[in-house]
């Protein structure tokens, strides 16, 4: 006899969950039960629910090995075992026989290439951008005083009390200043009295001021990273320290980090602002750093003193322009 | 001092000399005549050689802009204006049939300045009426072996008029 437990689900996984362990029957080696109040042998955690996550990371290890990680299509989660949301009697059986053939499997990075998964467990989460990738379903509240956001994934959309450089300097707050609400305890107004958005808009700007210097889970620091296309940046009128990112990264071979801050002079935490923007956005394409590159690139000509003389000047004229 | 020549072009309409105006120091050089053709219903002046602007920078040094005649029979006119430009700005009116086709068009056109220097596509008039998404955009560009950022812009407003320079200037360093 087997038990498996679970950790951050909603009422309507748990009941599922629950009654797909009462049909299994004969279908796995081992009777499974689902039980609460014992050492279990699997547990299923809710990976898109970052309290979740938290939770789990303080478990001992004893009741954290045979973690089945639950989600969305999240890249990068660095668990052996993995269930696609909604939950499905098929995998849910495939999993639990891998558990009793292999009971003391490590976790390790699954076979998927873009992009590379991070080979350590979900840390807990230190920035917003983190908290946002981990939030890939149902509705996410972000309230700082008496401002807030309020993102809804499954329509792709956001609304809140803030406007252009006003909600970038919002989210620019340490993580643990705001007050998070997620799912069904987010309340919200009669339609029609919210504006929404496109949440492409909120993603680059959580990215660009929510990352403090740290990569989102998934990503490698060693990674090499390029862009499919040139961000719509949306609210904000992008720097030029992002035009310079959006052209070196649509370069057709990815750079690491730090041939980007070799090459464009641009600080590290900067470049990861905009990685984790291009990522939380869907336009990042990210190769291990460990993976052979495929023809390095001849070196592209160094350009002419008075060339980037000249494109120094005409920025600093459209400055001009825009103060 | 050499001469710094940004060359705007695309379809008749897209608003070259209006991003020109919105951008230059003194007031645009027009060569506006009044249309005649189907594309009176569109607009009653249509540049017909160029439209003229310019920007000083700090040290004096000109940069001038310089808006194509849109319509296709003009073409003489845009290989002329490209010599020793510095890149191209394209803009693209969504509201058009085939906005993607028009893009592809100007993109053959100046395919040998283009290659040598870079462009920007501006998307005008995005908000009129259903048009491709800006994806469809890149594709097509990704289909000729192109990646140039592909911006949506007001070119009435003088900061996406900037905006659209800054990403050439850009590209032509970085990319």
């Amino acid at each position: 006899m087997k038990y498996l437990s679970s950790i951050g689900l909603s009422a309507k996984d748990e009941t599922v969950l629950k009654s797909l362990i009462d049909l299994l029957g004969a279908r796995t080696s081992e009777e499974w039960i689902y039980r609460d109040d014992v050492m279990v042998d699997a547990l299923l955690l809710d990976f898109d629910n970052s309290e979740a996550v938290a939770a789990w990371n303080t478990k001992p290890e004893s009741v954290r090995r045979n973690t089945i990680a639950y989600s969305s299509e999240i890249p990068g989660i660095s668990f052996a075992r993995r269930l696609a949301k909604p939950l499905r009697a098929a995998d849910l059986i495939a999993v639990l026989k891998d558990i009793e053939e292999n009971p003391g499997k490590a976790d390790k990075a699954p076979a998927s290439s873009t992009p590379p998964p991070s080979t350590q467990a979900p840390s807990e989460i230190s920035t917003l951008a983190e908290c946002v990738a981990r939030h890939s379903e149902g509705l996410l509240r972000l309230t700082f005083g008496d401002r807030e956001v309020v993102l809804d994934r499954q329509r792709r959309c956001f609304s809140t009390s803030e406007s252009g450089e006003s909600l970038a300097a919002l989210l620019a707050h340490p993580f643990q200043e705001f007050q998070v609400t997620r799912g069904a305890d987010v309340n919200l107004p009669p339609d029609g009295s919210i504006k929404w958005l496109d949440q492409k808009a909120l993603l680059w700007l959580v990215g660009q001021s929510g990352s403090h210097g740290r990569l989102i889970d998934g990503l490698e620091q060693g990674g090499l990273f390029r862009i499919t296309r040139w961000p719509g940046f949306g609210l904000v009128r992008p720097s030029q320290t992002v035009l310079t990112l959006c052209s070196m990264l649509t370069r057709k071979n990815a750079m690491s980090i730090e041939e980007i801050r070799s090459v464009s002079g641009v600080p590290e935490f900067d470049i990861i602002a905009f990685i984790n923007a291009a990522s939380l956005t869907g336009i990042l394409v990210a190769q291990s750093g460990d993976a052979a590159k495929p023809d390095k690139p001849a070196a592209k000509p160094e350009l002419p003193t008075e060339r980037k003389g000249l494109f120094a000047k005409i920025r600093s004229r459209l400055a001009n322009t825009r103060a | 001092m050499s001469e710094i020549k940004v060359i705007i072009t695309g379809t008749p309409g897209a608003g070259k000399t209006t991003a020109i105006a919105a951008i230059s120091e003194v007031p645009p050089v027009r060569t506006d005549t009044a249309t005649t053709d189907e594309l009176a219903d569109v607009k009653s002046e249509t540049t017909v050689a160029m439209d003229f602007g310019e920007l000083t920078l700090e040290d004096g040094q000109k940069v001038f802009l310089y808006g194509t005649p849109g319509q296709q029979r003009f073409e003489f006119m845009w290989k002329i204006l490209v010599q020793g430009g510095l890149g191209l700005i394209v803009l693209v009116d969504c509201t058009r049939a085939d906005p993607i086709a028009d893009m592809g068009m100007y993109l053959d056109n100046f395919a040998d300045f283009v290659a040598e220097t870079g462009a920007v596509i501006g998307l005008v008039k995005r908000d009129v009426n259903d048009t491709p998404a800006v994806d469809d955009f890149y594709q097509a560009l990704s289909q000729r072996g192109l990646m140039f950022p592909v911006l949506e812009v007001d070119v009435r407003e003088q900061g996406d008029v900037s905006l659209m320079i800054e990403a050439l200037v850009s590209l032509l360093e970085f990319a």
